[in-house]
């Protein structure tokens, strides 16, 4: 296929400002964040139930979600009560929350990091393993790469898990 | 006699291949000129650049998903909303998801009324819109996209 200059998309490309690419990355991830809740999370499971508990038409929600949408902060915090998970969160609050994380490999501890002292990072990269999980210092599930996963935001249940607090 | 036009590359990113269809008669595709006449208004070039930055995020980074979408009809429009004069205005960029990492971006314009049949600046780009979007799921049903590596192929009556 022939690859042509498209000269009207470069000039708008060169003129984007910084702060118009922001706002549309948030918005993205936000979206992201809520569709990644709405599939995996553990109380509300279609954007058919977030609108109801919202009050709103479902068509406002998917607008929302469509990654253009300029979200209030109330719009997000409702968003964040409603799903009952952070759906932003800021640098500050992220070191608090993960302070301490835990991967898990088919039931093993493999790897725990600290904030202030990361052990043996450069050495692990989570693969798309099925059974892979990310702890927060509390137990709380925040990642998994398993499809069907459907407790995040729950407490990840380990019989053993004591055997691994540092 | 019947005009064609052709389906043609317009920026290609990792998960979508944005397209156009651009008439054997014209110098623009429908979607460069949507951008040329945009840019030409001073006061929406902040939601013409957020336009385009989105959809080169979704191409990029997400891929496509349903939400993207604001539907009407068989088509569908990329939706920056922003008041312009006292009035709603919206930014309307009509387009055809062939497959989710096929678009075919036709064109549009500022939005007035609700149902795009009533608002002078894009009733005829949605009418036109709509006309190629059934003609390219017609070549749809009788193609087998998955086996086309090379879109430009087609050509449809414009």
């Amino acid at each position: 296929m022939k690859k042509r200059r498209n000269n009207i998309i470069e000039k708008i490309k060169n003129r984007i400002k910084p702060e118009t690419k922001i706002s549309v990355d948030l918005s993205i991830d936000i979206a992201d964040q809520v569709r990644h809740l709405l599939k995996y999370g553990n109380n509300i499971k279609t954007q058919k139930k977030l609108a109801e508990i919202l009050n709103k038409e479902e068509s406002e929600i998917s607008k929302w979600l469509s990654g253009l949408h300029n979200l209030t902060i109330d719009s997000i915090a409702k968003l964040t009560a409603a799903l009952d998970h952070d759906i932003i969160l800021t640098d500050l609050k992220a070191r608090a929350k993960y302070e301490r994380v835990i991967i898990i490999y088919n039931t093993q501890i493999i790897f725990v990091s600290d904030a202030t002292e990361v052990s043996d990072s450069h050495n692990y990269e989570l693969t798309d393993d099925k059974d892979n999980f990310l702890l927060d210092k509390g137990g709380n599930l925040f990642f998994s790469t398993e499809k069907n996963i459907n407790n995040i935001g729950g407490t990840f249940n380990m019989t053993n898990k004591s055997n691994f607090e540092a | 006699m019947n005009t064609l036009a052709r389906i043609e590359d317009f920026e290609t990113y990792k998960f979508i291949g944005y397209y156009s269809l651009r008439s054997e008669l014209k110098g623009y595709s429908e979607a460069e000129d949507f951008f040329i006449r945009m840019d030409e208004i001073e006061d929406i070039q902040d939601d013409l650049d957020k336009l385009w930055y989105w959809l080169e995020q979704i191409a990029d980074k997400t891929g496509w998903y349903a939400e993207a979408f604001r539907h009407e009809g068989i088509c569908v429009a990329l939706p920056p909303k922003k008041r312009i004069t006292g009035e709603y205005n919206d930014l309307r960029l009509y387009c055809h998801l062939i497959t989710n990492n096929v678009v075919v971006l036709f064109n549009g314009g500022i939005k007035t009324q609700d149902n795009p049949e009533d608002c002078p600046n894009v009733k005829q780009h949605f009418s036109n819109a709509k006309g190629w979007a059934y003609k390219l799921d017609r070549e749809k049903i009788e193609t087998d996209w998955t086996e086309i590596i090379d879109v430009e192929e087609i050509f449809i009556n414009y």
